[in-house]
């Protein structure tokens, strides 16, 4: 122990502490486990972790949350409600397939805020990389541009009438107002006639998965080839003008099955024009279609390693678009009695939450339904277009093509036959792929056939909505939904916590 | 299905805690010191919850040099493990139809190792729950403290204290493989082991100076603080085990590495509060009081330029017994007082641009690379929230201090308040960003009221009565041109859809809003009052349905001492809010009894055959008053040179009975909702039952 007459120095000692301790008013906030602007975007390795991240979020696209707005809203699919209760909530999962949705259904939200989230993105990284050298990084500040078009085309296809913001560095406060539908329009043209030509045209493993020349040029084509509807005014030529710049470079072909460009290792596709990676392990909760669509008990057909939740159904007329012997129909669906991987007959435990509607224990998958809102648990045919590996997490490996070979084909058919109804060219080009399916071919072309062709061959491929809307079919009767919705359902509504938050736009009419 | 199971009482059970408390104390002319060591151990009302607390502490006092200098030395540790369970068990025992067995001999139900599973959408077996899998959570803390003082000059003290306060915690968690609930089946076991610890330090150092000039006393003081708060934490989610043996105590043998399904975190974050103060108080003749402070303090969670904030207070009385000699009045001090305060918001970083490995990876050239992306909406002008708050009152104290009292107004306005607001996508990244938007006002009076009714040798009886009132008045949630006008927020869980929540700027927080329940239809569905009478029943016919901000509370204590014998009670009640009560809208519905269990209250109506619904029907005045505690004691005498020197033995009850018509789990009122202080009055579905305990103790002094 100290001895008394050492305090006194011992006090002066800490007065002077404290002295030193005044002065000290440094505020410096350091982050440890984030990076600042002031460390990152300081190697090549860091800028490309930042443009990757505009092509992680494409991924969106094929998010659960958008699997409502993307393809429950067209006649392919739709979420049924089940016995025991299981999708059967508030039913704003059916009005989405019946067309009673309302401004607030909570998808339209979800959609909104991760396609706007992919346009902010592109906007940010392209901010970031004109600040570092504009000219340098031309040829990204392209792709980005590119990358921010597709977003615009699936917005202008969706909601039409959006806000162009195209600047990352703005104020706080800043409220976007919207833009007509023809804006929106004319802003993709140019976005990509004025970027393109820095855009690589090689088509190989440098450029999969990331957008290059022919990305550009395809979404120049939906964009053309939907022009009457986006704006009144075909563009019928501009389209075939782009698509057979795409044919004629003879980088793309038909592959000789349908199946393999939906199998878990589809990346050497040579009909992939775009497409977004997906993988099991790198890219799990990002696209899990085996898990949404497959029964219960239909782990045990796959061994899954999780148990799949029962949901999303194709629709009855949808699947009789499709002839027994047509290849696609055993390619994309499931339906019928259901076994195990050992050939047992699979049993649903729960059948009995409601004897009455569930029948039998012995899981039978039957393209019809009782009703939208509520059917048994059995019922409607499963989705497997996009390959399940025996043993597999229900996490899918397949890549998704946005454009694909075949559905270039099918839209030049479809410009050569608006063009020109008797075209053999057209005719021809149908029964190519229709050869392919292992079915008949058709002696002449009509709407309903090309409209139909297109739906078989690129069943929840993202286009469906828009192809029934050009033919003018989006809106009439289905089995779900037995009456011709209003016009105004052709757009979604701006959602209700969206315009709540920017009094700057304009809601769709209708709503 | 056959069974028969009360699942409430299947998962609780009659809980039974002890406490245990030694102290000493001791010491010479110049040293003294104290130390307590603390043992606890608490049975939780749900089975196989509960936790065991260790807290020691020692206080040394050192006086030296003429008792100049004075040295005073805290530590306290305290380490404890708890065994936290899963109170969502609770939501299951309510939705579990009783109808459902605990077990099945059913060989389907072998994968669930024999516990019974419906396998609908949000159900699981609670008894499972509590029985598959663990969720433990252990603590230590060590609490150093020194504080010294030394008077400089008679009227002239400096003091330094330094403080540094040290936990550390652990994770055990664990899913069996054979557990429906939380993903164990599916991941064949889940394990997560993890730690986190903080660590503050506090240094303060002060200089006083007091001094009575004839009847004016004085007394200044400056002073220079300085806070630093490091949190760390590491945490691992693996599953895939070959065995349930390991629990989380072998990480490694987790299949999931090897598969890439498992996930790992760590994190550290610091952030500093610094502040320089200076006090005046003037007291004059022990009538007249002034004072007034200053503190300009800074943090590093605001944007630069905006780190410093000035704050300061005044505040004034006069005791007027003092002046004038009334017969039976003691004291009769009227006061007033007002101030401005600062807030900081509740996490770092959120004024800066930061960015980490975002939606993951991105396929680079055949490779999968990480991406990096944005973490929030950064805020760069994010400031102090600062409240100022304006109090008049006056203190009371009448037949020689038999009856005692103050009353008090009070009015605050917050200013810059930092409230997570819905913001526009685009053009922004995410919808919502921490932002210095609100401006609140509140108001209300508190009184309170002592009276010694007997005060006799043998027998005393004491009745203390507090009454509170309070309202909170939205002025502004915008912020330039970011409008917020009226909003609906709060969405209700699923099945259900829609918003509980009005928000509108000029009138109170907590205005619950829906369809005005008219009654039931011949067709079984609800009739709702069309609000704008266009024939149509729309969100256009949401009204006003309640309020979920109580409007005041009372409080009785009475307290009685009669010979060795002790007794005391204490009485409290809270008024005019309403809940909005989450487990009857979606379960207390006929239509649902087929996979869910009914909930069964005095609203029940069989006649509604439709889907789980919200409407005025369900939200529920909850006022009401409660006996929150009673005690009963005696106290031995013992003579001068017994062992003991005093001993007692007491009986306490706590949540004794309610009166109140609300019909759900705990009338309580609640200030948020999902986090959110905006959304207050809403019961939610997975609220913990509050329980009855009693307590026997014993306290011996030597």
């Amino acid at each position: 122990m100290k001895k008394f007459k050492d305090i006194p120095t011992y006090v002066i000692f800490s007065l002077s502490l404290i002295t030193v301790m005044v002065s000290c008013t440094d505020l410096t906030e350091v982050p440890y486990s984030e990076l600042s602007d002031e460390n990152f975007l300081n190697t090549d390795e860091e800028i490309s972790a930042a443009i990757g991240e505009a092509y992680a979020q494409l991924r969106n696209f094929q998010d659960f949350g958008n699997m409502w707005a993307v393809y429950c809203t067209a006649d392919e699919v739709a979420i049924v409600g089940r016995t025991g209760g299981d999708w059967a909530g508030d039913g704003q999962d059916q009005q989405m397939t019946d067309h009673t949705w309302i401004s607030n259904n909570r998808f339209f939200t979800g959609t909104w805020y991760s396609f706007f989230g992919g346009v902010n993105t592109a906007n940010r990284i392209i901010y970031q990389l004109e600040q570092i050298d504009a000219d340098f990084y031309q040829n990204s500040i392209a792709e980005l541009k590119t990358i921010r078009a597709l977003w615009y085309l699936w917005l202008i296809d969706m909601w039409g009438n959006v806000p162009i913001v195209d600047e990352f560095d703005v104020p706080q406060d800043f409220l976007p107002a919207t833009s007509s539908r023809q804006d929106v329009y004319s802003f993709i043209e140019s976005e990509i006639l004025d970027n393109q030509s820095y855009l690589s045209r090689d088509n190989d493993t440098s450029t999969y998965g990331k957008v290059n020349y022919w990305t550009a040029k395809a979404i120049l084509a939906k964009l053309y080839l939907n022009a009457e509807v986006y704006t009144g005014t075909p563009q019928l030529q501009k389209a075939l003008d782009v698509i057979n710049e795409i044919i004629d470079s003879g980088r793309f072909l038909l592959t000789n099955t349908y199946q393999e460009n939906f199998v878990s290792q589809n990346e050497n596709s040579p009909e992939a024009i775009f497409s977004i990676p997906f993988d099991e392990i790198y890219t799990q909760w990002e696209w899990f279609l085996p898990l949404v669509t497959l029964h219960y008990s239909s782990q045990a057909t796959f061994n899954m390693t999780e148990q799949p939740w029962n949901g999303l159904s194709v629709q009855t007329d949808f699947f009789a678009l499709y002839e027994d012997e047509d290849i696609r129909k055993e390619a994309n669906f499931l339906w019928g009695p259901q076994f195990t991987a050992t050939g047992e007959p699979l049993i649903d435990p729960g059948y009995e939450q409601d004897p009455a509607i569930d029948g039998d224990p012995h899981v039978n998958f039957t393209p019809e339904f009782q009703s939208l809102y509520l059917t048994s648990r059995q019922s409607g045919a499963r989705i497997i277009k996009w390959e399940i590996e025996i043993g597999s997490s229900g996490h899918l490996s397949s890549d998704f093509f946005v454009f694909r070979f075949t559905d270039i084909l099918l839209m030049k058919a479809e410009i050569l036959w608006r063009m020109n109804p008797a075209s053999t060219e057209a005719l021809e080009l149908v029964n190519r792929i229709r050869d392919r399916a292992q079915v008949e071919p058709f002696s002449s072309l009509t709407a309903d056939k090309l409209l139909n062709e297109r739906g078989r061959e690129l069943f929840m491929e993202g286009w469906r909505r828009s192809d029934l809307i050009r033919y003018n079919q989006y809106r009439e009767p289905t089995i779900f939904r037995p009456y011709v919705s209003d016009e105004y359902r052709e757009l979604f509504p701006i959602p209700h916590d969206v315009i709540g938050a920017n009094p700057n736009l304009i809601q769709n009419p209708g709503y | 299905m056959g069974g028969n199971t009360d699942w409430m009482d299947e998962i609780t059970r009659t809980a039974i805690s002890q406490v245990h408390n030694l102290s000493l104390s001791g010491g010479a002319s110049n040293t003294t010191f104290r130390a307590s060591l603390n043992y606890r151990n608490v049975d939780g009302v749900l089975r196989n919850s509960g936790f065991e607390r260790l807290n020691g502490r020692l206080n040394i006092l050192h006086k030296a040099l003429d008792d100049r200098l004075s040295i005073n030395l805290n530590l306290a540790a305290t380490s404890s493990e708890s065994d936290l369970a899963f109170s969502q068990a609770f939501q299951y025992a309510i939705t579990m139809p009783p109808t459902a067995p605990i077990i099945s001999r059913d060989s389907y139900y072998k994968k669930y190792d024999g516990y019974f599973q419906s396998e609908v959408y949000d159900l699981y077996n609670p008894v499972a729950i509590i029985e598959q899998n663990k969720n433990v959570h252990t603590s230590s803390r060590m609490l150093y403290n020194i504080e010294m003082r030394y008077d400089l000059l008679d009227n002239l003290t400096a003091s330094l204290r330094l403080t540094e306060d040290k936990s550390e915690g652990t994770n055990n968690y664990y899913i069996s493989k054979y557990s429906f609930y939380g993903d164990g089946l599916n991941r064949n076991g889940l394990a997560n082991g993890g730690n986190s610890n903080s660590n503050n330090e506090l240094l303060e150092s002060m200089i006083n100076y007091t001094k009575w000039m004839h009847d004016l006393n004085i007394d200044l003081m400056g002073g220079y603080s300085y806070q630093s708060h490091t949190n760390e934490s590491l945490s691992v989610t693996a599953g895939n085990f070959l065995t349930d043996s390991f629990e989380n105590y072998n990480l490694g043998a987790a299949g999931d590495f090897a598969s890439g399904e498992a996930s790992a975190s760590s994190f550290k974050e610091n952030y500093k509060v610094i502040a320089f103060l200076g006090r005046i108080n003037l007291n004059y003749d022990h009538t007249y009081f002034l004072s007034t402070s200053y503190r300009r303090e800074g943090s590093t969670r605001f944007g630069s330029g905006n780190q410093w904030g000035n704050f300061f207070g005044i505040s004034a009385g006069a005791d007027l017994a003092n002046l004038v000699d009334i017969t039976n009045i003691n004291q009769l001090k009227i006061r007033s007082s007002y101030g401005v305060t600062g807030a900081l918001p509740g996490e770092s970083y959120l004024s800066q641009q930061r960015y980490g490995p975002g939606s993951g990876y991105v396929l680079n050239d055949g490779e999968w690379t990480r991406s990096y992306t944005p973490i929030s909406n950064p805020n760069p002008n994010l400031k102090w929230e600062t409240k100022s708050e304006f109090d008049v009152g006056i203190d009371f104290s009448l037949f020689n201090d038999r009856l005692s009292g103050s009353l008090d107004y009070y009015k605050s306005v917050t200013n810059d308040a930092l409230v997570a607001l819905d913001v526009p996508v685009p053009p922004n990244l995410f919808n919502s960003t921490l932002l210095n938007a609100g401006e609140l006002e509140n108001e209300g009076i508190e009184a309170m009221i002592e009276f010694q009714a007997i005060n006799q040798a043998k027998f005393n009886w004491a009745v203390r009565l507090t009454y509170s009132t309070y309202s909170t008045i939205l002025n502004s949630l915008s912020i330039g041109n970011l409008d917020y006008g009226v909003r609906d927020i709060g969405g209700l869980p699923a099945p259900l859809a829609g918003n509980i929540v009005r928000v509108r700027e000029g009138k109170p927080l907590g205005q619950l809003i829906g369809w005005q329940y008219e009654g039931v239809d011949e067709n079984g569905q609800y009739i709702i009052k069309d609000i704008n009478g266009d024939g149509q029943i729309d969100v256009n016919d949401y009204t006003v349905i309640g309020n979920g901000q109580p409007k005041g509370e009372i409080g009785l204590t009475n307290s009685f001492s009669f010979g060795n014998f002790d007794a005391s009670f204490f009485l409290r009640g809270v008024y005019g809010h309403d809940l909005v009560n989450l487990n009857r809208t979606i379960f207390e519905q006929i239509s649902r009894i087929s996979s869910y269990n009914l909930v069964n209250t005095k609203y029940f109506n069989s006649d509604y055959q439709g889907r789980a619904a919200y409407n005025s029907y369900y939200v529920e005045d909850a006022s009401f008053f409660k006996l929150d505690n009673f005690t009963i004691g005696y106290n031995f005498n013992f003579v001068d040179n017994a062992i003991l020197s005093s001993a007692r033995i007491y009986v306490s009850g706590r949540n004794l009975f309610y009166i109140t018509d609300y019909s759900g789990v705990d009338p309580e009122p609640r200030y948020s909702y999902q986090d959110n202080v905006l959304i207050p009055g809403v019961e939610p579905l997975d609220s913990w039952v509050t329980t009855r305990s009693f307590t026997i103790g014993l306290n011996l002094s030597f």
